[in-house]
């Protein structure tokens, strides 16, 4: 198998826009049934690079993340599964032997960026807010974007040059605790958004309405919708119940009362 | 007072910068990064002081977390309600707070199980059977079925949201409820109160002497489940307090998190 300068740049190509899917409102363009049949127009082969994406993208479906996790990169693991499994004229099988250490490749770098480069990015942003700098720090996004979309396309590019045999090499060198840290903060890091959130709307008059949303959840196992559904119903308790004071205080509401006419 | 007006044009800007709302996501504050981008020319235009712009900047960088397809409903409706702030300077900002965070449990619920538990299942489902066959109509009907729905919900969630927002200041305005703040903020609570258990989870996987598979953390969980988690927001909020910087606070966890996989006491 022999790989030139230009399936390089292509592979790059593919990879910059697939990667770009969550910039482009969501889209799924990078998933492996739209980059395999892609893949397969650059290396000849257009009918296997449909059948492989398709094959792909049965294996992917089945890997949603489970609460805060993600799960394994689909970006990275099709792109790089088709055009080796093309180039090689192996079979469907070896496509999905492939894609599967790749995309786990992907997802440790993808964490990477999630866990610590850009929180340290929107810390950035916040004292650029502080500074004034109100377009830079709205700016941060798009450097965030740009970041990780190249990064996960050069990375792309890079696996697709060493080969697969490379990739366990890597994810050997990478400390095992390293890669299950990096989960576990995952599933912690939430909190400081939280709490950042409870230090503005959090008084203690509230409390109970916390207590009442986090049981919810804990004991009940009530999703957030319902959650939320509970919330409708507790403030129009307290709606009820201020109304009711109100109207009682109706001497003191009475100046009030006449601008709510016009 | 005079102040600009939202048009047209700036919803329609609005829209086209709540695109790109995933690409930014992290742990820490999830979407913050992308909400705050997509509120900068609302920002800039209903704000002509800058201090003004930096209170509504920084309420923006707070943690934001929503399905990419009904996000722009929830930047529609801050929009209005920022324009009301903007007219009116004594409208209290925890109500633009509450209502994000109301918006965001259901929106993500709802947003969710449409395009990610259906809409997206049937366009894959579509898609593959028919690459099967080697069919390039496969990923084209797969990126169409997923796509103009998501685009619609996009383009007219800024609109839906911003009229909402519209009728909910409206109503702030003519009610006597000088308390509305108050109601919104106990919704808000709710919302957070759920999410500290949804997202949070901390798992200590150390055994107890004695007992043949059990686990600190299942000794935790009998008593209270998404303890840890209550305890760790609640930390952080008093560390926030006493003005230790986040940075640390992220570091912290970091290597916490890696010590904890190192030595086997966290999973």
């Amino acid at each position: 198998m022999d790989i030139n300068i230009g399936h390089i740049l292509a592979i790059f190509i593919v990879a910059l826009i697939a990667n770009s899917q969550d910039f482009l409102g969501a889209s799924f363009i990078g998933r492996p049934l739209v980059t395999g049949p892609i893949i397969g127009l650059i290396f000849g082969n257009v009918t296997q690079g449909i059948i492989i994406g398709g094959q792909l993208e049965l294996i992917f479906l089945g890997l949603v993340g489970v609460g805060a996790t993600v799960p394994p990169d689909e970006i990275m693991g099709g792109i790089i599964a088709t055009a080796l499994t093309i180039l090689s004229g192996y079979d469907i099988e070896v496509a999905l032997t492939i894609a599967f250490p790749v995309a786990t490749l992907g997802l440790v770098i993808k964490n990477f960026l999630y866990v610590v480069v850009f929180p340290a990015m929107t810390h950035k942003a916040d004292s650029l807010v502080e500074m004034g700098e109100i377009k830079k720090a709205a700016n941060m996004h798009l450097k965030a974007s740009f970041t990780r979309i190249i990064l996960m396309s050069i990375s792309t590019v890079l696996v697709f040059i060493l080969g697969t045999n490379t990739i366990d090499a890597v994810l050997n060198i990478i400390p095992q605790a390293f890669i299950d840290g990096m989960s576990i903060a995952a599933n912690i890091l939430p909190a400081i958004g939280f709490a950042m959130l409870l230090n503005m709307i959090f008084k203690i008059n509230t409390a109970p309405f916390f207590l009442i949303g986090f049981l919810a959840v804990a004991y009940l196992n009530l999703d957030l919708v319902a959650v939320s559904i509970i919330g409708v119903a507790f403030a129009g308790i307290m709606y009820v119940i201020i109304e009711e004071i109100n109207s009682k205080q109706q001497v003191k509401f009475d100046k009030d009362g006449e601008f709510d006419d016009f | 007072m005079t102040f600009n007006k939202l048009e047209k044009k700036d919803l329609n800007n609005l829209f086209l910068r709540t695109i790109p709302m995933e690409a930014s996501f992290n742990y820490e504050r999830m979407m913050s990064l992308a909400f705050s981008y997509s509120m900068y020319n609302i920002i800039e235009k209903l704000y002509p002081n800058k201090e003004d712009q930096i209170e509504a900047a920084k309420r923006h960088l707070e943690f934001f977390n929503c399905t990419s397809a009904t996000s722009p409903i929830v930047a529609g409706t801050i929009a209005a309600l920022e324009e009301k702030k903007a007219s009116d300077p004594t409208f209290d900002t925890n109500t633009i707070n509450s209502v994000k965070i109301s918006l965001m449990g259901p929106l993500s619920g709802v947003g969710d199980s449409i395009f990610w538990g259906s809409l997206k299942v049937i366009a894959t489902g579509i898609g593959i059977a028919l690459t099967v066959k080697g069919n390039i109509l496969g990923p084209i009907l797969f990126l169409l079925l997923y796509n103009i729905p998501n685009l619609l919900v996009r383009y007219f969630g800024t609109f839906w949201g911003y009229k909402l927002g519209t009728s909910l200041s409206e109503n702030i305005d003519h009610s006597v409820v000088s308390n509305i703040t108050f109601i919104m903020n106990v919704l808000g609570t709710v919302v957070i109160g759920g999410m500290v258990a949804t997202m949070i989870s901390i798992n200590i996987s150390v055994g107890i002497g004695g007992f043949e598979g059990e686990t600190i953390q299942s000794f935790i969980d009998s008593f209270m489940p998404a303890f840890l988690p209550l305890v760790a927001t609640f930390l952080i909020r008093y560390l926030l307090k006493k003005k230790v910087k986040v940075s640390y606070i992220l570091l912290s966890i970091l290597v916490i998190s890696v010590l904890g996989a190192m030595f086997g006491f966290l999973a």
